[in-house]
């Protein structure tokens, strides 16, 4: 029987192969990686023959590394849920496959070790598309006993698609955060040398241990360099690039603060809410499940509305001010908005991600408005999508008044000419 | 020296850049003299393997904390380069030109090509590896003194190129990252300096003959590995010149004799080599390199209806011994027409009353004789060669004009074909009569010297002088 990691030989029509089979092989191709290290695909229709030279090597046990935590370090607690951060290639068949233990996470940054006493733990190992309102309550209870446990700082290894979902559901689930949460992702996977992960776990590090913030935030790279890390607000940030470093964008409002970890320089460029360990944290994990985004856009039907009647909440991501196509040859559309808004909250956000929403300038819009459309003020369509969830479950009777309040810094109420796009060049 | 006695074992490893986009994101392949439009300040880090054993190379570039700027010209970079975005799918022509070359090389196909990751920490490349995959094994060439393997053909990005390096960081420029280059490997079994130098010469051959790889100087590049008994390998990176092979490898052969005999503790590393032909250290030997595979690329089947596809040029050396034997030229003017890819069977055809060689040589010639007399670099089109050589066919002008008409288009002048009129000798005869009735004193060459200088270029030299003579 032949399987995945023998080393064997090949014979085939014309010719003679030897290397280990190489586990992306199917009934189409066997996988050969050769003595030089590159893999072949053979077709398994010209195999004339298989010998299996060599049963699978068992790898090599790793040299053993010894953690031992050093006094007088701060104590951070490294909570992996998945994402590309926290995965590395496994060289002999290609995969990727988390890095788990701490162990293994020290191999790969040993340098963090020197900051912090750094505890790792795997939660779950999920895509971060994947992930359910329940793995957030999951990560909360976790978050909750490791603040009981003493540590001085929470990160979050995270995937970055939703990872602003998630800081956003964190940010409303935690009440009264003694310490710092800062969720670290990575675009580029940590085997590989030109990875960002690495500046982006040193800069958390360096946060937590060396100011006195507590909260929610994101920390990823400022630019495109490997130089210096952002730390960005929970409830006002959005993955605004697929692939870029650089991709988490404060919107609408600033960065919390700037990490240069070559010099541990901290640069503030806000207010913030301080560390107090004495303060006692509690959690509000319930989220509703029935609860949507919409996106409009020209040519729609009403029926794409009606499909969410039997839902507990709806964002609508208007066009520009936070619009619906609501003039004479769409008013089947406002009709089932209408309809919806008195039965659910109905909240709208726009499109462009940057600015705020306002119903209030043209007259389609105003009828929406009267008929109890919620304007999601600046907040992001994730953001106004996980607090309206979040609502709904822990403060019901008041979803439409305090989706329009600033509860926990969602909301910016002063637009500055620099929370916008800046110009690189 | 006898090499045999010496244990002398010689591979050529040859990468040549395929003119087509870059390998795996859609900039042109240009390299950039202008400013980059934007500069990157990157680090790296040394990955623990599997085996948790360390990268010699990586500890050697890394150990001294240093960082790389990479200058990103707009024009032949994009965020691919940058390390900020996955590849994108194979360049087709890159491939299919890399799959020529392999058959033309007698090298057997694989059924699916598997594009892998090689670690490169020198940051010569911005995602800290090389992309490369092998696409055939086990060719062949026949060289005088026996058959030489070719071991393994990949095809492969080319990686950035270096402009500048201090203690503390290293510059690149991303302009040539991601040319794709296609990498020949001979097996180690060549004995003798000047098989090495046939072997590379015919490959680089074959490679021209695709009419695919990049023109110019670098773009095939040869790295040699050498030893000798009691020697581990040297690899010899960087040799441009094809004809200093043989030198290179004696030289290197008496340094690793001088190695050996010293007693020392020898080591296998990586040189480089300098004009003179010496070599000089570069680094150490990377350990077996370590390789996985490019999980953002899908796999590549080679299929029939691919194959099938896949035209196999004429041999340029073929070509030449064609040429000479079809139109009885030198082996030499065969050369340069084939090299130059002057379409000399048109002229021919064209123009039947011009004697071939004469043809020949003033496509070949012509541009390089006014530089070498006139300081004047010349570059005529088809239709110059066209317009002058008709006037020619038809016996409008002569044979000396020739030249004097495309030095004038040298020049910039516009021609005026009425000044190169010819005569017919029956027109001057008269002139020619009395000349040689006054002046019986001077010999027919200094006869044909004087009516030259007023005829020079209008009248058929050879004619004239059978005038002369006629009136002697």
């Amino acid at each position: 029987m032949i399987k995945t990691g023998d080393f064997a030989k090949v014979i085939t029509k014309d010719q003679e192969l030897s290397g280990i089979i190489m586990p992306n092989s199917n009934n189409k191709t066997l996988f050969l990686k050769l003595e030089n290290g590159y893999n072949i695909g053979i077709d398994r229709k010209k195999i004339k023959k298989i010998n299996v030279l060599n049963m699978e090597k068992k790898p090599m046990e790793k040299e053993k590394v010894e953690i031992k935590s050093k006094k007088n370090l701060p104590v951070i607690s490294l909570l992996h849920t998945g994402g590309t951060i926290s995965s590395r290639i496994d060289y002999s068949t290609g995969a990727v496959m988390p890095a788990i233990t701490p162990k293994e996470l020290i191999e790969m940054f040993p340098e963090l070790q020197e900051i912090a006493n750094i505890k790792s733990r795997l939660l779950s190992n999920i895509a971060s598309e994947d992930l359910r309102f329940d793995d957030y309550k999951v990560i909360a209870k976790e978050i909750e006993k490791e603040i009981k446990s003493g540590v001085d700082g929470i990160i979050i290894g995270h995937g970055t698609d939703t990872m602003h979902y998630t800081s956003a559901a964190l940010s409303f689930i935690l009440e009264d955060l003694p310490i710092p949460v800062i969720l670290v992702g990575a675009q580029r996977s940590s085997d590989r040398g030109s990875s960002d992960a690495f500046l982006n776990l040193l800069s958390a590090t360096i946060f937590i241990t060396k100011t006195d913030f507590s909260g929610i935030a994101i920390c990823m790279h400022e630019n495109l360099n490997d130089k210096n890390c952002l730390i960005l607000p929970g409830l006002k940030t959005r993955k605004m690039h697929t692939s870029r470093r650089d991709a988490f964008k404060a919107i609408n409002d600033d960065a919390i603060a700037l990490v240069n970890p070559e010099n541990k320089k901290v640069d503030f460029f806000k207010h913030y809410n301080k560390k107090d360990k004495s303060k006692k944290l509690k959690i509000y994990p319930d989220m509703e499940e029935r609860v949507a985004i919409i996106r409009t856009h020209t040519n729609m039907s009403e029926k794409q509305f009606e499909f969410y009647k039997d839902y507990k909440g709806l964002i609508i991501e208007g066009t520009g001010l936070g619009h619906i196509p609501g003039g004479k040859n769409n008013q089947k559309i406002v009709e089932v908005v209408k309809k919806l808004a008195k039965k659910i909250p109905v909240v709208m956000t726009s499109q462009c991600v940057f600015g705020r929403v306002n119903m209030n300038v043209y007259s389609p819009q105003k009828i929406l408005l009267d008929s109890g459309v919620i304007p999601g003020n600046d907040m992001t369509s994730e953001t106004a999508f996980i607090k309206l969830a979040w609502l709904l479950k822990n403060r019901k009777k008041e979803v439409k008044e305090l989706m329009t309040e600033n509860l926990k810094g969602e909301i910016n109420q002063r637009l500055k000419e620099r929370h916008y796009l800046e110009d690189e060049f | 020296m006898n090499f045999n006695d010496l244990g002398l074992k010689i591979g050529i490893e040859l990468h040549a850049q395929i003119n087509s986009g870059k390998l795996f994101c859609r900039c042109p392949s240009n390299l950039s003299g202008k400013d980059a439009e934007f500069k990157l300040i990157r680090k790296l880090r040394t990955v623990s393997s599997e085996l948790g054993e360390k990268d010699i190379v990586a500890e050697y570039e890394l150990g001294k904390n240093k960082y790389a700027i990479y200058e990103m010209p707009e024009e032949s970079s994009c965020l691919i380069e940058a390390d900020e975005e996955p590849i994108m799918e194979i360049d087709n022509n890159a491939l299919m030109t890399a799959l020529q070359v392999s058959l033309m090389l007698n090298a057997k196909l694989v059924d699916v090509l598997q594009i892998m990751r090689k670690q490169v920490l020198d940051f010569s490349n911005t995602s800290s590896f090389q992309r490369t995959g092998i696409l055939a094994m086990k060719g062949k060439v026949k060289t005088r003194t026996g058959i030489v393997n070719i071991d393994n053909i990949a095809i492969e990005e080319d990686a950035a190129r270096k402009i500048n390096e201090t203690k503390e960081y290293v510059v690149y420029r991303l302009d040539r990252l991601g040319f794709p280059l296609i990498e020949i490997s001979t097996g180690p079994n060549m004995d003798d300096p000047e098989q090495a130098r046939e072997v590379a010469q015919y490959i680089g051959m074959v490679l021209k003959s695709t009419g695919k790889i990049k023109p110019g100087i670098g773009t095939i590049r040869q790295d040699l590995n050498i030893s000798i008994k009691g020697h581990p390998r040297i690899e010899i990176k960087g040799v441009q010149d094809l004809r200093a092979i043989p030198e290179i490898i004696r030289k290197e052969v008496e340094r690793q004799l001088n190695e050996v005999k010293s007693g020392k503790k020898l080591q296998s590393h990586v040189r480089k080599a300098n004009i003179d032909n010496t070599t000089s250290y570069l680094r150490p030997m990377p350990g077996a390199a370590r390789l996985y595979v490019e999980t953002d690329h899908p796999v590549i089947m080679i299929t029939q209806d691919m194959i099938k596809t896949i035209k196999i040029p004429e041999l340029i050396s073929e070509k030449v011994l064609n040429l000479e034997s079809r139109y009885n030229i030198n082996p030499q003017l065969a050369n340069e027409i084939i090299r130059k890819n002057i379409d000399v069977d048109y002229f021919i055809h064209k123009f039947k009353n011009i004697d071939v060689d004469f043809l020949a040589h003033v496509l070949v010639e012509i541009e390089k004789e006014i530089e070498a007399r006139f300081k004047l670099k010349a570059k005529f089109k088809k239709e110059d060669f066209e317009e002058v050589l008709s006037y020619y066919d038809k016996k409008e002008i002569a044979k000396e004009a020739v030249f004097d008409i495309f030095l004038e288009k040298a020049q910039g002048k516009r021609i005026d074909y009425l000044k190169y009129k010819v005569f017919s000798a029956g027109e001057i005869e008269d002139e020619v009569k009395k000349l040689v009735k006054e002046k019986k004193e001077l010999s027919d060459n200094a006869i044909m010297g004087i009516l030259m200088q007023k005829y020079r270029g209008k009248i058929d030299a050879r004619k004239l002088m059978e005038i002369i003579r006629r009136y002697r």
